[in-house]
């Protein structure tokens, strides 16, 4: 945890579950209905720590990890996690580590909602006796995503997102600071 | 044994006449299974509805020891807490009252029912409703719209009749699975309030447009 600490990772990511959406995601992202209730993986964060990054709620974020890459997630700001934790919910595919994977997917099959694996990025670690995997928590660093940024990691600086195109869960608030009610 | 009554019990207790629906806060989890299950069985397209989830205090801890419906009762903060929001069948249904045409209606079963064919579209009862449940799905935001208030059909929970009359409860309280939308007569709502340690986070106003003389039981 030290050596994670020695190379900035700063905030503690806890990966978990939306109400909205099972598993892997491929069902309920391709289901108009769920897809529009809980439109976007996000990183869920504090206003203090969205301020710190100079990010509103909805803008991308970059959650990277000490040698396991990063990816690339909107912010989403609400008062649930604590100052120094990011929640990331983990039924995300379609895009990995900042590249879409919305070409590979046969024709027709693209998701109505894509987003970025966290899986991908959760701790090495795995249980001896089980070999069940750690993809629960991780060391993370967070950064607001800049063009240089993007650029180092190879990821896509104009990613499109087939939900924000289409109009899909706009009505979804991302930032607690400027909703009181949500829908 | 009277284990009985440390059960919760289903949300659909009873359907048909004079059966009302109820959200009990306690039990949401903002979910979205009632739209999802009201969508599916209704073909409401995706960006329209018939019932909401509303959540307000996004991430915000309620006021020590005391539960939702107390906390509102004593002017303290609830904390996060999600309503589905839809149509009540208000016994005093300001709705019904403020219709021009008497497209709005309490039916046999006391449902309030929009007659397609009667409504034009005034949208007196999107002024009237305390719930903001009619839906006006027809509505442009052009001039035209606007000033005469032709809104198109008035859309609205319908309570899922055509369910009740097969012996089913609305698609939302059947899917729900929290049990968090309550369906029965108002004695078995207020009751199983009760039970659940729960209560109403409508004011008194409110409880008595959709209870009428009932609304004593269920505060």
């Amino acid at each position: 945890t030290q050596a994670a600490v020695d190379q900035g990772m700063d905030v503690i990511m806890t990966t978990g579950r939306q109400v909205e959406h099972q598993g892997g995601g491929a069902e309920t992202r391709s289901n108009i209905y769920t897809a529009d209730l809980q439109p976007h993986m996000y990183a869920e964060m504090t206003p203090n720590m969205a301020e710190d990054l100079g990010v509103e709620g909805g803008d991308l974020v970059v959650v990277s990890t000490t040698d396991r890459g990063s990816v690339l997630v909107k912010a989403r700001v609400t008062d649930r996690p604590a100052d120094q934790e990011v929640f990331l919910p983990y039924h995300w595919g379609g895009i990995f580590q900042g590249e879409s994977l919305v070409d590979k997917y046969p024709d027709g099959t693209v998701p109505y909602a894509i987003g970025d694996s966290v899986n991908s990025i959760t701790s090495r670690g795995y249980d001896v006796e089980t070999q069940m995997q750690e993809t629960k928590v991780a060391m993370v660093k967070v950064q607001r995503a800049t063009p240089e940024l993007l650029d180092e990691l190879n990821m896509d600086p104009d990613i499109e997102f087939p939900q924000d195109r289409d109009n899909i869960g706009t009505q979804k608030s991302f930032d607690v600071r400027t909703n009181t009610t949500t829908q | 044994m009277s284990q009985s009554t440390e059960i919760m019990s289903d949300g659909v207790m009873s359907t048909g006449e004079g059966t009302r629906i109820f959200p009990d806060v306690e039990a949401c989890i903002d979910c979205g299974g009632c739209v999802v299950a009201c969508k599916r069985t209704w073909d409401v397209p995706r960006d329209e509805q018939r019932i909401s989830i509303a959540t307000m205090l996004e991430g915000q801890e309620a006021a020590a020891g005391l539960g939702k419906s107390e906390a509102i009762q004593q002017r303290e903060s609830p904390g996060e807490t999600s309503i589905p929001m839809q149509c009540y069948h208000c016994e005093n249904a300001p709705c019904v009252s403020v219709c021009p045409t008497d497209s709005l209606i309490k039916t046999d079963d006391e449902f309030v029912n929009v007659r397609d064919d009667l409504c034009i579209g005034c949208q007196y009862c999107l002024s009237a409703c305390p719930f903001g449940a009619p839906q006006f799905p027809e509505h442009d935001d052009d001039v035209a719209s606007t000033t005469l208030g032709t809104g198109g059909t008035m859309d609205k929970c319908t309570m899922c009749e055509e369910r009740q009359d097969v012996g089913k409860g609305p698609a939302c309280a059947e899917e729900c699975a929290t049990d968090a939308i309550l369906v029965g007569t108002p004695g078995e709502i207020g009751d199983e309030l009760d039970k659940r340690g729960s209560g109403s986070f409508f004011n008194e106003t409110a409880m008595e447009i959709v209870f009428g003389d009932d609304a004593g039981d269920l505060v």
